[in-house]
């Protein structure tokens, strides 16, 4: 018995092991609506758990989040699962990906009525199959206290006393990434490739995401950080401070649309248009303002106070619409090679 | 009968191994390979072009550096712990693995905050040698990708010879010494070749795993200049969903992973059996304490060692505290963060169920990977030939395939599994359990082989079947190993996130999804007090199983 007893401890610790992990699940029978999103909107941290609660309350419906990824990853396995989805609504994909979602031909048209409160710029598929829900602009971010110069544009950031402060992402893994790259596209034409040449010695250096970037940022290690306009509304709103904030930069700012769509293959269309009509309205907008820091799309929002430090800088459209997936990939070769030592 | 039971277990001990790599490593594979079309065409056009060579150089290049530098930054470290004695010893080995367990967005951060342009270092500079002093610039090239590679990789080294070296049976050492060689001879002569083996395994694994790097190299390298092919892959199929040239690439990856896969194995043989060890005594040697020269030794290695470990894990802890009141206060110390993670409001109780859900998810995997290389380990050393070459390169292969490749087969096959959450943990469990099967099974297969083969024989000559003398005599003699093993798989589950996200069902938030997430919220220094925790508790862990395996057997 004495020599068991070791053995006893250790099994009856597995057994227990084992009930926690199987024992997180629920029951399956009620009729619930999956929505599909980018990780970062269903976490316990993100907007998507506070919408699905309002709207449980406002409807009786139930959702229920599936997250394998980033939104690359989430529009990826519903273009590869087809017809065969088991998603009735996808969040996240944004103007960038337009192109490949409408190609992908997953989604339903649905022309919310809740659409007449939001302005025309932010309308960002004319065929309604994928609605806008927040919006963003990228941004340079400075920190404040590092005794930084304000940058004033693309060109600004070139300058030499800003070497090896500003951390940038890559094009090939992140969509700030793509977007900077974008955006020096559209403001430099031609020219651009000339333009990564010059700004070479400031850049410390290119993260793979947003988020090691910006915690980069935060801890001190590089004055200036590619993010968005409203990165400073967090700062002010959840650690009263303005010492992280926005550049505005004379040329336009890229924006970034974050849209959401119904799944052709939905079996509950009626729940789905309820649900993306909440999203648009009031109650779930001032969700998104404060739980995703982006800008809400409906213009009768009222914004939080801390939003008054973000930037709304003017937008500057890339010429002729969002490039194609094989657009993206030359500009991205070209951008590369432009590192070659 | 009895022959049949003899010659059959091992056999029906391969089974579950064997299932488990076909459902959690073959089939992601197959369902790959399905979605796209691989042309010799496709191969030859991806070679032929000049930046696709370029980036070819760039991941052997940093690869056999940082490999280098980990195994030479391991080797003392391992000599100390495995020879010798002194105060904080096991502390210094469980925390050496704790960098295997942060998720690379916090391992990136911590290692910035202490070697980066504004990191602990260059204060220190500052401090030293006054604010003009120049910049040292230790990141943001190749050198930085280095640094952090020997970061997360010379425990490896560390732990794989340092158990070798603490087995090295007393027998050989009294024999060279009592046919008068010097202690410096016998070193050459008895132990380095017992002691290579143990470095092979060690210098692959960390090859192979620099080889197939991602953020670290694409973060701490500086720009784009300097990336690897498993970025190029990402790219490939998770942007362009180009399966022809991604796949292509990928099997560029995994030839050379496997060539050399296949090099060390026939190293391995022979070296292991030039050192086959016959004698039956178990008795080990005497650890010694450290005498007043080797100290100093000791520590001008271990300052700037430790200093490599520890100081970017203190950093991530230290900034869990640190709090900037308001704009151009000064820093002051603070539970803020803390008290915002675990305590109320949305987020409640979420960290604490991830902690728990990390845990044991952690610990079964520990238990199953070890089980299932225990017995593939025991089928090896068994039986001979074919089959088990085979197998080793079989269970060998998951450290040499692109886990972009295989997170998009767990992609494509997830939609087949049930929504169930027990179905769906199942295969979360698998796909860990595969994660960590070629450590374990290295480390246990190696501790086998040091068996005589005249164990089971005599076992077996007093009547004992296969299974008790699996149980009773060649399991305690293989225990250190197993321990060890344990605490990888343990290390690799708990750290695990792609095929986390990926597989698990909803609500099953771990502790490494829940600091992605919450740097993805901005709450940076939260995820600082997340990371604390890991790094507590993992240390908890390891020093637990490395005691278990300490202990020594009846």
């Amino acid at each position: 018995m004495k020599r068991n007893l070791p053995k006893f401890v250790l099994w009856s610790l597995m057994m227990l092991m084992a009930s926690l992990v199987f024992a997180s699940g629920g029951s399956e029978d009620d009729v619930v609506l999956r929505v599909f999103s980018a990780d970062s909107f269903s976490s316990e941290w993100g907007p998507g758990p506070a919408i699905a609660e309002a709207f449980f309350e406002e409807t009786g419906i139930q959702v229920e989040f599936e997250s394998p990824g980033d939104t690359v990853t989430v529009l990826n396995q519903l273009i590869l699962e087809g017809g065969e989805t088991r998603a009735d609504v996808v969040m996240g994909p944004d103007n960038g990906m337009l192109k490949r979602v409408l190609e992908a031909g997953i989604l339903s048209p649905y022309a919310s009525p809740v659409l007449a409160d939001v302005p025309q710029e932010l309308i960002l598929d004319e065929s309604f199959h994928l609605l806008p829900y927040d919006f963003g602009q990228f941004a340079i971010c400075y920190d404040s206290e590092s005794g930084v110069r304000v940058p004033t544009s693309l060109e600004d950031l070139t300058s030499p006393e800003y070497e090896d402060s500003l951390i940038l992402m890559d094009p090939r893994t992140s969509s700030p990434g793509l977007g900077f790259l974008l955006w020096t596209v559209a403001a430099y034409g031609e020219e651009w490739p000339a333009y990564w040449e010059r700004l070479q010695p400031s850049i410390l250096t290119v993260t793979d995401g947003w988020s090691q970037g910006y915690s980069m940022f935060t801890t001190g290690e590089a004055p200036l950080v590619l993010s968005y306009g409203t990165s400073p509304a967090y700062h002010a709103e959840y650690e009263e401070s303005t010492r992280y904030l926005a550049a505005e930069f004379s040329q336009g700012h890229m924006t970034q649309i974050e849209g959401m769509g119904i799944l052709a293959g939905t079996e509950h269309r009626e729940e789905a248009e309820a649900f993306i009509d909440f999203v648009l309205s009031p109650a779930a907008q001032e969700m998104l303002a404060l739980y995703n820091i982006m800008n809400p799309v409906n213009s009768t929002v009222e914004l939080p106070a801390s939003f008054d430090v973000a930037i709304r800088p003017s937008i500057l459209e890339f010429p002729g619409g969002a490039p194609s997936d094989e657009e993206n990939d030359a500009l991205i070769q070209t951008w590369i090679e432009s590192f070659a030592p | 009968m009895k022959r049949l039971s003899q010659e059959g277990a091992p056999a029906l001990a391969l089974i579950w191994p064997l299932l488990l790599w076909v459902v959690a490593f073959l089939a992601p594979l197959v369902a790959v390979a399905f979605q796209g079309a691989l042309s010799l065409g496709t191969l030859g056009g991806l070679l032929s072009s000049e930046y696709y060579r370029g980036v070819v150089k760039v991941t052997f290049h940093q690869a056999l550096l940082s490999t280098l530098v980990s195994v030479v930054l391991g080797l003392p470290g391992a000599f100390l712990l495995a020879r010798r004695r002194f105060w904080g010893q096991g502390l210094l080995k469980s925390l050496s693995t704790v960098p295997f367990v942060l998720p690379p967005i916090l391992a990136v951060l911590g290692f910035i905050l202490v070697f980066g342009n504004a990191g602990a270092m260059n204060d220190l500079r500052v401090w030293l040698l006054g604010a003009d002093s120049p910049k040292w610039r230790f990141l943001y090239s190749l050198r930085g990708i280095v640094l952090a590679h020997a970061f997360y990789n010379f425990p490896l080294t560390l732990r794989i010879v340092g158990d070798a070296w603490e087995s090295l049976p007393l027998s050989s050492t009294r024999a060279a010494r009592s046919l008068g060689a010097s202690p410096a001879r016998s070193f050459w002569h008895a132990d380095v070749p017992r002691l290579l083996p143990a470095l092979g395994t060690a210098a692959t694994l960390t090859f192979l795993y620099c080889f197939l790097s991602f953020a670290v190299v694409l973060v701490l390298g500086g720009g784009p200049n300097l990336s690897t092919l498993e970025v190029e892959v990402y790219r490939l199929v998770k942007y362009q969903l180009d399966f022809d040239q991604g796949s292509a690439l990928a099997l560029v990856e995994s030839s050379v992973a496997l060539a050399l896969l296949g090099i060390y194995a026939l190293a391995d043989m022979k070296l292991r059996q030039r050192n086959l060890d016959h004698s039956t005594t178990t008795q080990k040697r005497e650890k010694k304490a450290l005498s007043r020269w080797e100290s100093l030794w000791a520590l001008a290695y271990a300052l700037p060692a430790v200093l490599l470990i520890l100081a970017p894990l203190a950093a991530v802890v230290i900034n869990s505290f640190l709090g900037r009141a308001t704009r151009s206060a000064p820093l002051t110390l603070t539970l803020s963060h803390w008290k915002r993670v675990f305590g109320g409001g949305r987020t409640a109780g979420v960290p604490a169920a991830a902690a728990l859900r990390t845990f044991a998810l952690g610990g079964l995997t520990a238990v199953t990977a070890t089980a299932t290389a225990t017995l593939a380990a025991w089928y090896a050393y068994r039986r001979r030939g074919i089959s088990v070459k085979l197998m080793e390169w079989g269970l060998g292969m998951p450290l040499g395939v692109s886990s972009v490749i295989l997170g998009f087969g767990f992609l494509i096959l997830a939609r087949l599994v049930p929504p169930s959450p027990v179905l769906r943990l199942a295969a979360l469990l698998a796909a860990h359990t595969m994660a960590a099967l070629p450590f374990s099974y290295r480390l246990i297969a190696g501790a086998f082989r040091g068996i005589s083969p005249r164990v089971p024989q005599a076992a077996r000559c007093c009547g004992a079947g296969p299974w008790r003398t699996l149980w009773g005599i060649e399991l305690p003699l293989v225990r250190r190993s197993m321990a060890t093993a344990g605490v990888f798989s343990l290390a690799l589950s708990a750290g695990e996130l792609n095929a986390t996200l990926i597989l698990a069902p909803g609500n099953f938030t771990t502790m490494p999804m829940a600091i992605y997430r919450m740097i993805g919220a901005y709450d940076i220094f939260g995820a600082c007090a997340l990371g604390s925790v890991l790094i507590l508790l993992c240390t908890g862990a390891f020093a637990a199983l490395d005691r278990y395996g300490q202990k020594e057997h009846p």
